[in-house]
């Protein structure tokens, strides 16, 4: 869906985190509008990645927003301001997450790899003809990494982004989720096998396009 | 001890963030001096869980002002009704 969007930035007037924090708890409009336009978008994306539905996603963003405002007066400032909206959304989508009807998953079993009976590979391995240096800097390839991530069941997803790309620990992760340490062991290691297994084709074949 | 192809699959998270005990890291280690196929997939799978992080750490930097209007005006018109100082 094109939705109209802002294409300059407001005029910085605070020049720091902690001026503008002043600005917002003096309750100053304009402050909270930069503090949406300047983080709105990051914040979006996190959203995109957990929530499969645009809508899901801005209203993630809003409910966001929303409790940062209430919270800003209980904003100690140990973190940078990014980072505290950054966790917010994070918590946003889960909850989100936790609220929607479970929808049904295609099975990770097919992005695994397979076996023969005394315990072989069924299929040849080659190396990926795409290094890591060139994957980075090729566009179409960065795309292929995150529509690849999108791919992935809702279920090994959440834990990829938790763990790998929040870099949360094993422990947070399982609590998060209310699953067990094992359970999020097994879930990341899958993921990563299916993100791998989506990537195949693309980084086989691709000697980049930039 | 030997492992099974299979059976190696199963250790590479730990293999790769070195929370195998000793001894197996040395098994995981002999076995994939000796199987291409499990070295190039290990390899492929590493290479893949880096990307997936590099790729979402890079396109946080890039997307400051890329938020769409209607959300924004969404978000504080709600503002608007709640806060009572305006």
């Amino acid at each position: 869906m094109d939705t109209p969007r802002q294409p300059e930035p407001l005029p910085t007037r605070w020049e720091s985190d902690t001026e503008l924090l002043a600005a917002l708890r003096a309750g100053d409009p304009s402050a909270y509008e930069h503090l949406v336009r300047e983080y709105g978008g990051r914040m979006l994306l996190v959203a995109r990645r957990f929530l499969s539905q645009e809508q899901d996603a801005q209203d993630v963003v809003q409910d966001a927003f929303l409790s940062a405002f209430k919270a800003i007066e209980n904003f100690e400032g140990n973190s940078k301001l990014s980072t505290w909206l950054h966790r917010i959304v994070v918590n946003a989508s889960l909850m989100k997450l936790r609220t929607q009807r479970r929808k049904p998953e295609r099975p990770v079993d097919d992005l695994l790899p397979r076996f023969s009976v005394d315990g072989h590979r069924d299929a040849p391995e080659p190396a990926w003809a795409v290094t890591y240096d060139t994957a980075v800097q090729d566009r179409e390839t960065r795309d292929v990494v995150r529509r690849s991530i999108a791919e992935l069941p809702e279920t090994y997803r959440t834990v990829l982004l938790l763990r790998d790309i929040e870099q949360l620990s094993t422990d947070e992760t399982a609590a998060r989720l209310d699953i067990t340490v094992p359970a999020v062991k097994t879930r990341l290691h899958r993921a990563r096998q299916a993100l791998k297994t989506l990537l195949d084709p693309h980084m086989r074949q691709s000697s980049g396009s930039e | 001890m030997k492992l099974t192809c299979k059976q190696l699959y199963d250790f590479m998270g730990d293999y790769l963030e070195g929370n195998l005990p000793p001894e197996t890291m040395c098994v995981v280690k002999t076995h994939l001096e000796r199987c291409p196929c499990c070295l190039h997939y290990l390899e492929n799978y590493h290479e893949a869980t880096r990307l997936g992080i590099k790729v979402c750490q890079e396109e946080e930097k890039d997307i400051s002002a890329n938020v769409p209007e209607e959300l924004v005006r969404a978000i504080l018109d709600a503002r608007g009704k709640d806060d009572p100082k305006p």
